[in-house]
């Protein structure tokens, strides 16, 4: 990173350096995001939506965190308007689905009543969320996490279609679960110098991880669970058996 | 806790993850021309049957609404499927079972639907309301598969099917699906079925789960121990998954049958990506078994079925069973006896080796439909008492004169009893014993002042092996 604003030097400015910088994090944070959805799929076991679920989760927060700056406790205000509107997008999508399940519709015309269904949903809540929150809350957030929040209807008509509503909820838990853990690790002031600092040493491990993740053939943490009643069982029981028996 | 920790040390390398699986296993063993076969159901069954490897026979296959208005539905038999070929967790099957006066088909349940109806699913079907992302189908009508008479109490309403993974040409592991009342006659786990498991030796069960609520015993409705249920037709199971592999190319494939009460076991379904919940209904790990295979070249499908039994198999009364390919039974077993009427009588019997032949009784005979042959012997005069010779003279006389006029009359017999010599009339039967179904003669008399009414001789039992140590829950 230094490399390239010592390049740009010449003709920038400080704040024009914060800006790159800021923008920067925000790319480089993409694969972070996606290298934790990959651990916890392969080496925990928890799944996504998509890959793209976490991401967007993470984002909204983040910028859902900056809600009345002069705050400082910017991570908890991530944490609680990010749930409500996550929340609020999968109950209404799933809702609407449902209604409009029975109907012989195309896909993307299906999506789309559902995406309306929860834009109003979601304008209302904002309305509403002023109100109560006395004009400090909801009303400063920023268009782009609420557009993405809301994209993820897609997403959760998607797996909806595919798969019962007890299914979509806890693998939308565990995206919403992903999804936080990443804000949080992003929202660690060290993470963000580490990254500006040593970006290629970044590069290098996030790029490490994944050759070692993308070979992992070990059993996932969920599975230990899983199969528990194998994974306890006496190991030599059955050869014993077979023994006495010749 | 040291001793647990390591024992799961141990086990864990016998269990094979959904990461291993991928990487190690579907990777490398089933390549994409194969995953095309397995997942077009219309495709594979091509590919099958080019190796007369028995399918359900296609009675239509339906692209489009114009190949839909140039079918006749009145040209199909009574009863057949309709099921999407790309459907997912079997929405849109749809079972005929049979067709009215009126023309109407009969659903289950006692539903019926018109012509319209069933034009309009195939409609369903066409546009993609079943197929994921709604994407257009193609609507397969296939023979209804009449569930085998060795499930009978086991599965509720719908057809129990059976799943074996193949690796390496060697059947691996296999598991038995039973529709329950949870799982609405459908035989998924998700949905509440149950996955038994099967001893790859002698074809029977072993441990059972429950939909996602673990291991269970007996099962929900008849409240029958799942353990030891015979899979019928079990070794040709293993020769047609072996078979299925071979032909689709897949090197790790999940072969799934159902077994039709004439027709034997068929293939429905392939797969390209084996689930893993097999593992619990066995409980056991598939890694140590995939391990086991994975080095051994195998040239024939005998061999294969050969190192299937020999490998993985041999939990339940493993040797005799296995050696002898006979049953194991005790002295008092659950019976049926399948009537020419229809009828069937169900009941327990004593396995009497001290007894030449099968003999039942008279009333049930009469029940099952003997009633013609059994009045036809008691008219017969016979004197009230007579040498053993004049007996053999009655018995050769009324052999000549009534076996070839009766089918069901197999033979006539002279038998000295306790209760001195009398004429008795042999039938043929349809037994049903541990779960083997075969035919047998019986001889006819009025056992009804005897224990039981049913008992099964020598004839009778060549197929079995009688242990009087082992008892069982009769009914």
């Amino acid at each position: 990173m230094d490399f390239l604003i010592s390049v740009l030097e010449r003709n920038i400015t400080p704040t024009e350096i914060t800006i790159i910088e800021n923008s920067f994090f925000l790319i480089i944070s993409l694969p972070i995001v996606t290298t934790l959805t990959g651990f916890m799929r392969h080496v925990i076991g928890l799944k996504s939506l998509s890959v793209y679920a976490p991401i967007v989760v993470t984002f909204a927060f983040y910028q859902v965190g900056f809600i009345d700056v002069d705050a400082d406790s910017n991570f908890l205000r991530g944490i609680f308007f990010g749930l409500i509107l996550y929340v609020i997008v999968f109950l209404t999508s799933s809702f609407t689905y449902s209604l409009i399940k029975p109907l012989r519709m195309h896909y993307i015309p299906k999506t789309t009543i559902v995406m309306i269904s929860v834009s109003i949903v979601i304008i209302f809540t904002i309305l509403l969320g002023t109100l109560f929150f006395d004009r400090k809350g909801l009303i400063y957030l920023d268009i782009f996490p609420l557009l993405m929040i809301v994209t993820l209807s897609d997403t959760f008509v998607s797996t909806l279609s595919r798969k019962s509503f007890e299914q979509t909820s806890l693998i939308g838990l565990q995206t919403l679960i992903i999804g936080i853990l990443a804000y949080g690790f992003l929202s660690l002031r060290e993470v963000r110098t580490f990254a500006l600092e040593y970006t290629a040493v970044l590069i290098l491990i996030l790029v490490v991880i994944n050759f070692y993740i993308g070979r992992f053939v070990g059993l996932r943490l969920t599975e230990y669970f899983r199969f528990s009643d194998i994974l306890l069982k006496e190991p030599d029981d059955r050869p014993t058996k077979k023994n006495r028996k010749k | 806790m040291i001793d647990l920790l390591r024992r799961i040390g141990k086990n864990r390398k016998t269990v094979l993850g959904l990461n291993e699986r991928y990487l190690e296993y579907i990777r490398p063993y089933n390549l994409s021309p194969a995953i095309e076969i397995a997942d077009d159901k219309v495709l594979t069954k091509e590919v099958l049957s080019a190796q007369e490897i028995p399918v359900p026979e296609t009675i239509a296959v339906i692209n489009s609404y114009e190949d839909l208005n140039k079918i006749d539905f009145d040209s199909f038999p009574s009863s057949f499927v309709l099921k999407p070929v790309h459907g997912v967790r079997g929405g849109g099957v749809e079972i005929i079972y049979n067709r009215d006066k009126n023309g109407e088909w009969i659903l289950s349940r006692g539903r019926r639907i018109d012509l319209e109806d069933i034009k309009a699913q195939c409609r369903d079907i066409i546009d993609g309301r079943y197929s994921l992302h709604q994407e257009k189908d193609t609507v397969l009508v296939e023979e209804r598969i009449k569930s085998h008479k060795a499930f009978r109490y086991y599965a509720y309403k719908g057809t129990p099917d059976i799943r074996v993974i193949v690796f390496n040409n060697i059947p691996v592991i296999g598991m038995l699906r039973l529709p329950t009342e949870q799982s609405d006659g459908r035989a998924n786990l998700d949905l509440g079925a149950i996955g038994a498991g099967i001893d790859m030796a002698v074809g029977k069960t072993t441990t059972a789960i429950y939909g996602k609520s673990g291991l269970i015993e007996k099962t929900p409705g008849y409240n029958l121990p799942i353990s030891g249920l015979k899979i019928p037709y079990w070794t040709k199971i293993l020769r047609y998954s072996i078979e299925a592999s071979k032909a689709s190319g897949l090197g790790f494939a999940t072969v799934d049958f159902l077994i039709d009460k004439e027709k034997g076991p068929m293939i429905v379904e392939l797969n390209a990506r084996p689930g893993m919940s097999i593992q619990l209904a066995n409980q056991v790990g598939l890694r140590a078994r995939l391990k086991k295979a994975g080095g051994i070249k195998v040239k024939t499908v005998e061999k294969g079925i050969r190192l299937a039994k020999d490998l993985f198999g041999g939990e339940i009364e493993e040797g005799i069973e296995a050696l002898s390919g006979k049953n194991v039974i005790g002295i008092y077993e659950n019976i049926e006896v399948q009537g020419i009427n229809g009828e069937i009588y169900k009941g327990k019997a004593k396995i009497d080796t001290g007894a030449d032949s099968t003999s039942i009784d008279r009333n049930i005979a009469i029940k099952l439909g003997y009633e013609d042959i059994i009045n036809k012997f008691e008219e017969i005069e016979i004197p009230d008492e007579y040498t053993r010779k004049q007996g053999i003279e009655l018995m050769n006389k009324f052999r000549d004169e009534l076996v070839p006029k009766y089918e069901l009359l197999e033979d006539v017999n002279l038998i000295h009893s306790s209760h001195g010599m009398s004429l008795r009339p042999y039938v043929k039967i349809n037994l049903v014993l541990d779960n083997v179904d075969f035919e047998t003669k019986a001889t006819v008399f009025d056992r009804s002042k005897l224990t039981y009414p049913v008992i099964v001789g020598r004839k009778s039992l060549t197929k079995f092996l009688v242990d009087p140590a082992k008892k069982k829950n009769i009914i």
